[in-house]
Formats: C-alpha cells, structure tokens, sequence
C-alpha cells in the first residue's frame, strides 16, 4: 500500500475512491441512493416541485400565472406531507449525519477538520 | 440486503465500521501528502514570526471594522483601497505568503477529495460537516 509518490494526491485520491466504495456499501447510503431514486421518479413530487418552481422564476422576472398563491401553498403543504420526500430527506439527513462521523474520524486523524476547511464556507468569511 | 436478520445486523455493522476505517485511511494519507506537511511546516514558521502574526491582526480588526462600517453606510472606496494595499504589503511577508500558499494547495486537494465524495454519494460533505446556519 505504501507505494511512495512524489506528493501523495495519488494516495489521496486512492484512498478517496476506496473510502466511497465503503460508503456505498452501507445501510444508510444504500437507503439514500434508494430513497433518492423513488424522489426523482414520482411524477406527483416532481410535477409538484415543477410548480414550485414556476412560481419562483415568476416571481423573480414579473410574469403573471394562473397559479394563485393558494395553489402554491397546497403544493408546498403536500410536498412537505409526501411520503417519498419526507423518506428521501430522511434518509439525507441520516446521510448527513454519518459523513460528519466520518468527517470526524478524518480529522481526528488528521489534526484539521477537513470538512469545514473544504466546505462552503471556507474561512472565507 | 437479503440475508437473514442476524446476519443483516453484522454485515451493517461492518459495513459502517469498513467505512470508519476507510475514512481513517483517508486520514493518514491525507496527512503524509506533501501538501499536509507543507502546510504543517509553514504554518510553524508563520507562528514563529511575532511581527507578520501582528501585522495580520491588525488587518483583520481593520477588515472587520470597514465591514461593520460598510453594512451601515455604505463601503468607503478610498478605505477600501487601503485596506487592499496593507493585503498586498503583509501577504508579501515570506512567512505568510508562504503559509498562504501551502493552506491554498492543501485546501485545493481536500477539495478534490471531499467534491469527488460529495459527487458520488449525492450529499454535499462540505455543507454537511459545517455548522449549521454557518455565516455565509
């Protein structure tokens, strides 16, 4: 394994790849990909989701729709109550949560909490 | 997984537990890259120099008081130009450009590991890993 290269990115990246692969053989990314699947397959969700978003770039540039602000509300309120989203944010979440745990085993290792040094944040701001 | 129950449990738990120890090996290699050490080294040598360590608290107080100012009444441009200056002047420090540089190309590859996990597994790690509500 110890196979030396000039800076290591190689090894890293290796070991990136190596690390999805156990990733993905897991419960919970197993149920996210599953749960993620049935989300963009259900044409209620995604007609639902299609409404939501004219409705926000009519907004944006001015235009006028037949959809009242009382069809918006429906569609957000049974978007919200839909079973395949409310599965898929789930199994998100759970998702979420358990690449923190590994984040955490990382930078453990590491010294330096490669998330947040890597994220969207950055210490940019 | 169609395995029975009992067996179920132990291939999830090792499941998970493979992921740690990838996550872990991810760690070490991650820490015996050039960019890790160079960063390390760097960062000691910027430590070590009072005066740049100084000249960088100083700028940031002054960022931060233009950015208060700016919020309430508008960005000063003449005090922008300033405050870009005094960047120009301490980035130039050999202490801190140097430090600069090994933090930009260490960041550079944690974020070439962390967008191909994120890619991949369909959940941005970044974003998960911040604290939520972070200040952007």
């Amino acid at each position: 394994m110890e196979k030396t290269n000039l800076d290591g990115r190689e090894r890293v990246l290796r070991c990136t790849d190596e690390f999805i692969e156990a990733m993905k053989a897991t419960p919970a990314v197993r149920r996210f990909a599953e749960a993620k699947r049935q989300f963009e397959a259900d044409q209620e969700v995604q007609s639902l989701i299609g409404t939501l978003q004219r409705f926000q770039r009519a907004q944006q540039t001015g235009e006028v729709l037949s959809t009242g602000l009382q069809d918006v509300r429906g569609a957000q309120a049974r978007l919200r109550d839909h079973r395949v989203v409310q599965e898929f944010l789930a199994a998100r979440d759970a998702v979420g949560a358990f690449l923190q745990e590994t984040n955490q085993a990382i930078s453990e290792v590491l010294g330096l909490d490669v998330g947040q040094t890597a994220g969207p944040a950055g210490g940019a701001c | 997984m169609s395995v029975s129950n009992r067996q179920g449990v132990i291939e999830v738990d090792e499941g998970v537990a493979a992921a740690m120890e990838a996550a872990r090996s991810l760690g070490r290699a991650l820490g015996e890259s050039s960019a890790f050490k160079r960063f390390e080294a760097t960062y000691e040598v910027f430590q070590a120099d009072e005066a740049a360590r100084r000249k960088l608290r100083d700028y940031q107080s002054r960022q931060q008081e233009l950015r208060m100012a700016a919020m309430w009444s508008g960005a000063d441009r003449r005090e922008q130009e300033k405050l870009e200056r005094e960047w120009r002047s301490i980035s130039s420090l050999p202490s801190l450009s140097g430090y600069l540089r090994a933090q930009e190309d260490l960041t550079a590859l944690l974020r070439e590991a962390v967008g191909k996990i994120s890619e991949e597994i369909g959940v941005d790690f970044g974003a998960a890993c911040s604290p939520s509500g972070g200040c952007c």
